[in-house]
C-alpha cells in the first residue's frame, strides 16, 4: 500500500477511535504529558543526590515531585478517562477538569520550590493547592462511582 | 464494575484526601496532631490511597485483560476487609505511639497485598472457573 494511502487509513482509524471514545480527551492528554515531564524532573534529583530519598532539604521536593507530579498526576488522566468507560458513567467536565489542572500544577510548582527556597509559607500554599485539586478529582469521578437513582 | 472495586476506588479517594489534610495540618502546626505523623501521612497515601486504586482499578481490569474471570470473588471480598482493618490499626499505631497496633495493622494490611497477589496470579495464569 503506497504510504499516503497508510498515512490515511492511520488517520481514519484515530477520528473513529476518537469518536467512539477510545482516545485521550485534552485534558487527560494535558495530565499524562505533564506527569511525564514531572517524572523527568524527579528523576534530577537521582542525578543530584544519588537517591530519590536523600537526606536533606531538597528530598520533600524531589519526593513529591514524584508523588504529586507522576503518581498524582497519572492517576488524574488514566481516572478520569477509565473509570466513566468501566462503569458507563460520565464523569464531570467542563471547567472541572481545568481548576484541577491548574491547582495541580500550582500545587506542586509552589510546594516543591518553597522546599527548595526554604520558604515554609509557599509549602504550605502548594500543599493546599495539591489538596484542592484532589478534591475537584473526587468531586468530578464521585457520581462515576456512585450514580444518582433514577 | 463491581460494587467491591468501586468501594475500593471510593476508599482511596477518602485516604487521598486525609492523608493531605494531616500533613497540611501537620505543615500549619507540628504539635496539633501527636504521633509519628510523616510516617503515617506516607502510609495513608501509599497503602491507603494508591495501593487501593490500584486493587480497584486491578481487579476490574487484570481479569478482562487476561482473557479470565477473577479466581476469586471471595479472597478479594476478604481483601477489602483486610486491607481497610490493617490500614486504620497502622495509623492509630502511628499517631497514639502504640507499636502493638502498627503490627497487628501490618498483618492484616500484607494479609490484603497477598490475597490480592495470588488472586491475581491465578487469574491471569487462568486457574478460574472458565
Amino acid at each position: 500500500m503506497p504510504e499516503k494511502n497508510i498515512a490515511e487509513v492511520q488517520r481514519q482509524a484515530h477520528s473513529r477511535m476518537a469518536q467512539m471514545g477510545f482516545t485521550f480527551s485534552r485534558d487527560n492528554r494535558g495530565f499524562i504529558i505533564a506527569a511525564q515531564g514531572y517524572l523527568m524532573l524527579a528523576g534530577i534529583g537521582l542525578l543530584i543526590n544519588g537517591s530519590l530519598l536523600a537526606d536533606g532539604a531538597s528530598r520533600p521536593a524531589f519526593l513529591h515531585l514524584f508523588t504529586l507530579g507522576f503518581m498524582l498526576f497519572m492517576i488524574y488522566g488514566l481516572g478520569s478517562h477509565m473509570l466513566p468507560r468501566f462503569t458507563g458513567n460520565p464523569v464531570r467536565e467542563g471547567v472541572w477538569p481545568w481548576w484541577q489542572m491548574g491547582l495541580a500544577h500550582a500545587g506542586v510548582a509552589s510546594y516543591v520550590a518553597g522546599y527548595l527556597l526554604g520558604w515554609h509559607g509557599l509549602v504550605i500554599v502548594g500543599a493546599l493547592l495539591a489538596w484542592l485539586s484532589l478534591a475537584v478529582f473526587t468531586f468530578r469521578v464521585w457520581p462515576v462511582l456512585w450514580p444518582k437513582k433514577c | 464494575m463491581h460494587k467491591r472495586n468501586r468501594l475500593f476506588v471510593s476508599i482511596a479517594l477518602i485516604y487521598g484526601l486525609l492523608g493531605g489534610l494531616i500533613a497540611i495540618v501537620r505543615l500549619l502546626d507540628p504539635s496539633l496532631i501527636p504521633g509519628n505523623v510523616p510516617r503515617a501521612h506516607g502510609h495513608i497515601m501509599l497503602l491507603g490511597f494508591i495501593l487501593m486504586m490500584i486493587y480497584g482499578i486491578a481487579l476490574h481490569v487484570l481479569p478482562r485483560f487476561g482473557g479470565f474471570p477473577l479466581y476469586s470473588e471471595r479472597m478479594a471480598d476478604w481483601q477489602l476487609y483486610a486491607a481497610n482493618t490493617g490500614l486504620p490499626l497502622m495509623i492509630a499505631g502511628w499517631l497514639g505511639w502504640r507499636d502493638m497496633l502498627v503490627m497487628t495493622g501490618g498483618l492484616f494490611t500484607y494479609g490484603a497485598i497477598v490475597l490480592f497477589g495470588l488472586n491475581m496470579i491465578l487469574t491471569v495464569r487462568g486457574k478460574g472457573s472458565a
